[in-house]
């Protein structure tokens, strides 16, 4: 089954989208900060990282640079779910090494369908 | 209400309590970064968690500007003013309520509309004349610029500190020195020299290997290193770290620094070609535009600037989601010739082969097809996606998506597990952190098991009977030795057993002593006088049961030192005293008793103005009054219907006196004790049981039954001898250690008809107890041993019998009741 490693400081925000990708089918994983997820990332294999910017002791932005720039892990795709509608903060999530970027609050059926096409149906 | 909105309100209110907490530590310490960075994160969450509802838009309105406002600030370097903390504690109040009324159903996001308006435009208003802009910018140069010590360190930290920095346009040193492990031996004391590094803005102090356990650990090998920030000159820094030149690397980053984008790669858009096979399905418009986007954006990513450390991961995953894009697809071809572009890429270490394979986005990707299904599709959606256009702005992209598979937020998440919380405990100093998972139970299973474990404890009190049972009547004397010996072992368990689920119970005080700064703040505030607040002790633990029986007196009480206690600054200082005056609330543990203490500096109690008031409600008699010590008229604030505040005002007088405060203490088996001084103070001292759930009492004997007496206000058991025992107009008493002890009979005063038996030496049983602070000898027939009880309060009928506070069921099957000496006396 496909991985997600969900990476949020809010509880709330986590349930929401372990909710949404449990009944999609998907296995997840949490962690409440970058420094969190970086160890997650190095003990486990996930398929695909769910992104939030605004963390304590390590932001989205600086996990998604240590992640990329440790390329002896595997190299998911990472999606960024920001509040910053602004092009120049995409821009730097591109930078930093996400893959996509979402706006908050994400609603299940845009989720979904970017699970959908990023891990493929149910995982298989 | 749902598992979502469940999880979302309690964190909410976690949230809410840490921004009331932020804002005051800021208000009183003034804006340090850190404190400023946590108060806008956690607005920030807040903010985030509440965009999940439709309904609770007003409020995130609200929290929006109220983030936009923090953020100003945190750039500005500006200080929170005192008017500025209200508005923002206003909104958070008015967030909290809300909260309340949606969690009740009585939330109506019409009706809190213009509240919410008026709070946003008062929140704005503190945000007018802030004219940070041109700082903002320089410091967003700064942070994009790609560099690679300083990087890492950077995001989070630097932000707000560097508005300083950008406005002197000032450079910034960074030094990562990574000390030889040996270093204690050649002399080098890395401490020193951070010590000693000109105008130090920032020290991150990091492992290199975990920390082994405590046996293992060799002091004198270093295992750390050390980044810093210096705004010094470079000369200046580097000097400290002369004699260690080959362990640092230094970097000077410029306070004038623009972005660092690589021009972005001039290689011709060519023209898309079609890698579809015969005979494969086509891919739908839906899917199709979503993964045009996702292409789209994994090229854009790999037209960003080649040149950072992280290129090579970017471009890995870039692949990987062109792969796994393909895969669900069914094009894993696609995939595929990406694997063979990345690999010719990082062979040649150039990204021009992946970046314009990546370029030739297939046809079936970039046009939208004609099919019939396509046509179908299309109804719902604005193909605006186009081919060739390359990144999608993010919003627009979104908003054009179809609802597809329209499930309420709700539905989705009803089904996820019960509410398990992990989070990351406090990080070790170095940025280790230690995983602690945090259970969320809900309150009625621990109480279960509590009276589980309660009953189990009283029935395996029957086994000592059983054995000498089975010994005295059955004659089986090896039976009984090993029941006695089995018991043993249940009785460890079932005690280990209480402890534990005790332990579950078992909470710090700090969750009611973190009310109190905003409670004080904003009372002095009121009431117009200056005072600080002292907390110690915060971490004491104790039965959540007494924890939250004593929120309401602990108010009640530091309410009272505020408005009663503490004088007016003008007064303070004709006394001599400093104008600002002290509450200390401090808590501690004795024994198997929680003590919480409440002091102030303030005027103390007026002890002829007490005894004035109490004979003028016709309390005390003036007789009584006049040969009263100061010591026992302070104690009559706490009769009923007694209030010495000429003026009830909003603060303390609303009719609920300190009688109150002393039954509600009393309730759970508390004592409150009251020292003043006038002039001086006044010391408060509660002293509360641990937990309530075991009593320990008495047993005693009188007219043939058992009773039993709570063990706290037992002072001590004496034998009278009937020739000791006097008597004065009618009372009883006897002579103890040079004190006049008043007797009662218990007998009489339970109206068991028969008079207290002496012993063969014609002496009386006494039990000494002190009540409301006063020492009575109750006469009783025998003492008996000390044992713990579950004490089960009366009901129904036999609940007006208030002589007894409660009933025990004993090992042997028989009821014991036990007495509440303050309603028998």
């Amino acid at each position: 089954m496909k991985r997600v490693l969900i990476i949020d400081d809010a509880a709330t925000v986590r349930m929401y989208h372990r909710g949404i990708l449990k009944q999609a089918g998907y296995e997840t994983d949490e962690a409440v900060n970058g420094m969190e997820a970086l160890e997650k990332a190095f003990d486990g294999q996930f398929d695909l990282y769910l992104v939030d910017v605004n963390m304590p002791k390590m932001d989205g932005y600086s996990f998604l640079r240590k992640l990329r720039e440790a390329v002896e892990i595997r190299q998911a795709p990472a999606v960024m779910i920001s509040t910053e509608a602004e092009e120049h903060d995409e821009t730097e999530a591109y930078l930093s090494g996400a893959n996509l970027y979402m706006i908050k609050p994400v609603r299940p059926e845009q989720l979904v369908q970017c699970a959908r096409l990023l891990l493929g149906e149910r995982g298989r | 209400m749902n598992a979502l909105q469940a999880q979302f309100i309690a964190e909410s209110r976690e949230l809410l309590e840490g921004i009331g907490e932020a804002m005051l530590t800021l208000e009183k310490q003034g804006s340090d970064a850190d404190s400023l960075n946590n108060l806008f994160r956690l607005v920030h969450t807040l903010k985030g968690n509440c965009g999940l509802f439709e309904e609770l838009r007003p409020i995130g309105s609200v929290l929006h500007c109220a983030e936009d406002t923090l953020d100003a600030l945190r750039d500005s370097g500006e200080e929170i003013s005192s008017d500025s903390a209200d508005i923002l504690l206003d909104a958070m109040d008015f967030v909290s309520h809300s909260l309340d009324s949606w969690e009740s159903g009585g939330y109506d996001p019409e009706a809190i509309s213009p509240r919410a308006k008026q709070l946003v435009a008062s929140i704005k208003a503190i945000r007018e004349g802030d004219a940070a802009q041109p700082a903002n910018q320089a410091i967003e140069a700064f942070v994009n610029t790609p560099s690679s010590t300083a990087q890492t360190h950077i995001t989070g930290w630097i932000e707000p500190h560097l508005s300083k920095v950008a406005q002197q346009q000032r450079d910034l040193v960074w030094i990562h020195y990574a000390p030889e492990s040996d270093c204690f031996f050649k002399g080098e004391d890395p401490l020193q020299y951070v010590r000693s590094v000109p105008e130090l803005e920032y020290l991150a102090i990091e492992t290199i290997n975990p920390w082994p356990a405590a046996q293992d650990l060799d002091p004198y090998n270093c295992n750390l290193t050390l980044t810093l920030a210096s705004r010094a000159t470079e000369d200046a820094v580097l000097l400290v770290f002369d004699y260690v030149k080959d362990q640092i690397k230094h970097e000077v980053l410029s306070g004038s620094l623009c972005t660092g984008e690589a021009d972005t790669s001039s290689a011709s858009a060519s023209a898309a070609v079609s890698l579809t096979p015969e005979g494969m399905l086509p891919i739908t418009e839906a899917s199709r535009a979503q993964a045009l986007r996702i292409w789209e954006v994994q090229l854009k990513i790999m037209t960003l600037n080649a040149a950072t450390p992280t290129w090579l991961g970017r471009a890995r995953a870039a692949v990987m989601a062109i792969e796994q894009l393909s895969e669900s697809l069914n094009r894993s071809a696609w995939g595929d010739a990406a694997k063979e572009a990345l690999a010719s890429s990082e062979a040649n270490n150039d990204p021009t082969p992946l970046l314009s394979w990546l370029q030739r986005i297939p046809e079936e990707l970039a046009t939208s097809i004609n099919s019939a299904e396509a046509a179908s599709a299309t109804d719902h959606i604005s193909p605006n996606v186009g081919a060739g256009k390359i990144a999608v702005p993010a919003v627009s992209a979104e908003k054009a998506q179809p609802d597809i598979a329209p499930k309420a937020p709700e539905s989705a998440a009803s089904s996820v597990e019960p509410l398990a919380k992990a989070e990351k405990a406090e990080a070790h100093p170095d940025g280790e952190a230690k995983q602690v998972q945090i259970l969320k139970v809900p309150r009625e299973k621990i109480d279960r098991l509590m009276e589980l474990i309660g009953e189990m404890v009283v029935a395996k009190n029957s086994l000592p009977y059983l054995a000498e049972k089975a010994e005295t009547q059955y004659g089986v004397r090896e039976v009984a030795k090993e029941l006695k010996s089995q018991y043993a072992v249940i009785n460890r368990i079932a005690e280990e057993m209480q402890d534990a689920i005790m332990q579950v119970r078992m909470m710090p005080v700090s969750s009611i002593f973190q009310r109190f700064p905003r409670l004080v703040r904003d009372l002095a505030k009121k009431l117009g006088k200056q005072i600080k607040l002292e907390i110690t002790g915060e971490e004491t633990e104790a039965d959540k049961n007494i924890i939250e029986a004593l929120a309401d007196p602990l108010i009640h009480l530091v309410r009272n030192s505020l408005d009663h206690g503490i004088e007016p600054p003008e007064d303070r200082q004709e006394a001599g005293k400093s104008l600002e005056g002290t509450i200390h609330i401090s808590a501690h543990q004795e024994g198997d008793r929680v003590h919480i203490i409440i002091e102030d500096d303030g005027a103390g109690i007026d002890v002829t103005r007490v005894k004035r008031k109490a004979v003028e409600k016709g309390l005390i008699s003036e007789e009584k009054a006049a040969s009263m010590s100061d010591q026992e008229a302070q104690q009559l604030i706490f009769l009923p219907g007694f209030s010495t505040a000429a003026v009830i005002s909003d603060v303390s007088g609303r009719g609920v006196g300190m009688d109150v405060v002393r039954s509600a203490i009393a309730k759970v088996n508390g004592t409150i004790h009251l020292h003043s001084q006038l002039g001086k103070g006044t010391k408060v001292d509660l002293s509360l049981p641990l937990t309530m759930a075991v009593t320990n009492v008495m047993m005693i004997k009188s007219a043939d039954q058992s009773f039993a007496v709570p063990m706290d206000i037992v002072v001590e058991t004496v034998r009278v001898p009937a020739d000791a025992i006097h008597v004065v107009q009618d009372h009883k008493m006897t002579v103890l250690r040079g004190k006049i002890i008043p007797l009662r009979s218990l007998n009489d005063m339970l109206h068991l008809g028969s008079g207290q038996v002496p012993n063969e030496d014609n002496e009386y049983a006494v039990l000494v107890v002190k009540v409301n602070g006063e020492s009575v000898g109750i006469m009783v027939d025998d003492f008996h041993s000390t044992i713990d009880i579950i004490l089960r309060p009366l009901e129904g009928l036999l609940q007006q019998m208030q002589v007894y506070s409660g009933t025990a069921l004993l090992g042997d099957g028989s009821v014991l009741l036990v007495l509440n000496m303050k309603e028998v006396l």
